[in-house]
């Protein structure tokens, strides 16, 4: 309500634009295809018909070239329908991005057109049985073995893992951190779906094995010890930002259907929204995601002006607005009734989506770890270090004299 | 090193020593402390103190500067802004 006066209209034009095509692509379909654990191949291929795999991906390689605040307004439009359908575009997105910032030019070539028309789907193959939020605990292992690679593990939990065509895997080589690129073809990969997760259940969640899996030597993405450093947070960094968008739809269609539901319904000799409880609940809701579209657009657009605590409030804005969702999604049940609590309702499909989404890209207590210190650090700043270091602006200006 | 390219690494180290400290939350580090092993800093902090100087230096930071090595201390950063022409 509020924070969309923060948007140019061209970016309110886009805005619709973007939800009147999640209408009309997904409004039918996303519940059944949670359903049935799996998105359509019409639906992937209309999204990357207008360009949506790879919407951030510079237009020289046949990509959108947009920045996160239009990339966010895509996740907002599309979560509001079908998380599962924004958790594909995250990791596709994910895995360009990656390819982008720290792949060689024949990489690029090789990848980046394909990906960017979704003729090629990807997956971002990290997590392992044992190792989840602390990654330095993964197990796979890549063998040098002359003008090629053997890798050798097991990944799961993979968004699209059961479907993608080529992915970006995490593991280590002699000892350290290193990023390859597998395609499904290669020799000793073999992927398996997880069925029956609570939520993303359309997103063809994977169990990725490498069974002496063979790949060019040529497929090291950057270099062997930077994986964990750099090209995991960097990838993660996108994704939240993906999150927050997703969770902010979501946000909106449950005000949408409870909107209706309490202005339409009769009890008690009067509508629902006369009732005081009722009302609380509607204003909570309204409230924190007028917060959390603020939040969202703040974060694109910190981003978008290259400023350095863009991380920071990436994590800001997934930490924010998943647990606002989750808390919402929950209350729009309560509103809603028995009519919230069946599966053919999206809202029963969102809490399970909810719910994941305070867990992936990072789980909401690794964000707490993270952003604690960081606003301790911030405000103990103000007090006093601020007498310790000169100020940062100062420096900063400084340095923009010298360069 | 004449003067004011002395002067200039000087003036690289006060900001960098300024973001970390906006980051750790103290100031009171040495310049040759290891930001990582002391705990000041966490690993993932590593990829912001890499934008940081790519876009307060415009330098940019190629692959094979990619090591915690050139990140671990302001002594570090300053080496590799160094090597970077600054």
């Amino acid at each position: 309500m509020l924070a969309a006066e923060m948007l140019s209209a061209e970016e309110s034009d886009l805005r619709c634009k973007l939800q009147g095509f999640a209408s009309d692509v997904l409004a039918n379909g996303a519940q059944s295809w949670d359903i049935a654990q799996a998105l359509p191949v019409e639906a992937l291929q209309r999204c990357g018909a207008v360009g949506y795999f790879g919407a951030m991906l510079p237009k020289k390689f046949g990509g959108l070239g947009w920045g996160a605040l239009e990339y966010g307004l895509l996740n907002e439009a599309i979560g509001a329908h079908s998380v599962s359908l924004t958790g594909v575009i995250n990791v596709q997105n994910m895995v360009a991005q990656s390819i982008l910032k720290w792949g060689n030019i024949d990489q690029q070539d090789e990848w980046l057109p394909r990906l960017a028309s979704g003729e090629l789907l990807s997956a971002f193959a990290l997590t392992e049985p044992g190792a989840g939020s602390d990654i330095e605990a993964i197990s796979t292992t890549i063998v040098d073995d002359g003008d090629h690679l053997v890798i050798e593990g097991l990944k799961t939990w993979i968004t699209f893992g059961d479907r993608a065509g080529l992915f970006l895997v995490i593991g280590k080589l002699a000892g350290k951190s290193t990023a390859v690129l597998v395609e499904r073809h290669a020799a000793g990969l073999e992927t398996t779906p997880h069925s029956n997760m609570i939520g993303f259940r359309a997103s063809h969640l994977g169990q990725v094995r490498f069974d002496q899996c063979r790949i060019p030597k040529s497929h090291i993405l950057g270099r062997p010890g930077i994986a964990f450093p750099f090209v995991v947070p960097y990838a993660l960094d996108l994704g939240r930002l993906n999150i927050a968008f997703a969770a902010l739809g979501m946000l909106r269609t449950c005000l949408e259907m409870c909107g209706e539901h309490v202005l339409g319904r009769e009890t008690f000799g009067g509508r629902l929204i006369s009732h005081a409880t009722i009302s609380a609940l509607l204003a909570d809701m309204g409230v924190d995601f007028s917060a959390c579209e603020a939040v969202c657009i703040g974060c694109a657009n910190v981003r978008d002006k290259g400023a350095l605590n863009a991380m920071d409030a990436t994590m800001i804005a997934k930490y924010f607005v998943t647990r606002a969702a989750s808390k919402h999604v929950q209350n729009a049940i309560q509103i809603m009734g028995a009519q919230g609590c069946h599966e053919g309702s999206p809202l029963a499909r969102f809490m399970g989506d909810a719910k994941t989404m305070e867990i992936i890209e990072g789980s909401n207590q690794i964000h707490q770890m993270i952003l604690g210190p960081r606003f301790a650090a911030l405000h103990r700043k103000k007090r006093s270090v601020a007498s310790q270091a000169n100020s940062l602006n100062d420096e900063l200006d400084t340095i923009a004299s010298l360069s | 090193m004449d003067d004011t390219r002395q002067m200039d690494i000087e003036a690289a180290k006060s900001g960098i020593r300024a973001y970390v400290s906006q980051h750790a939350g103290r100031g009171d580090f040495c310049d040759d402390l290891n930001l990582f092993d002391a705990g000041l800093v966490n690993s993932l902090f590593v990829i912001e103190l890499m934008t940081f100087i790519e876009k307060s230096f415009c330098v940019k930071i190629e692959m094979n500067d990619l090591d915690m090595e050139n990140f671990e201390s302001v002594n570090a950063m300053a080496a590799l802004l160094r090597k970077k022409g600054i």
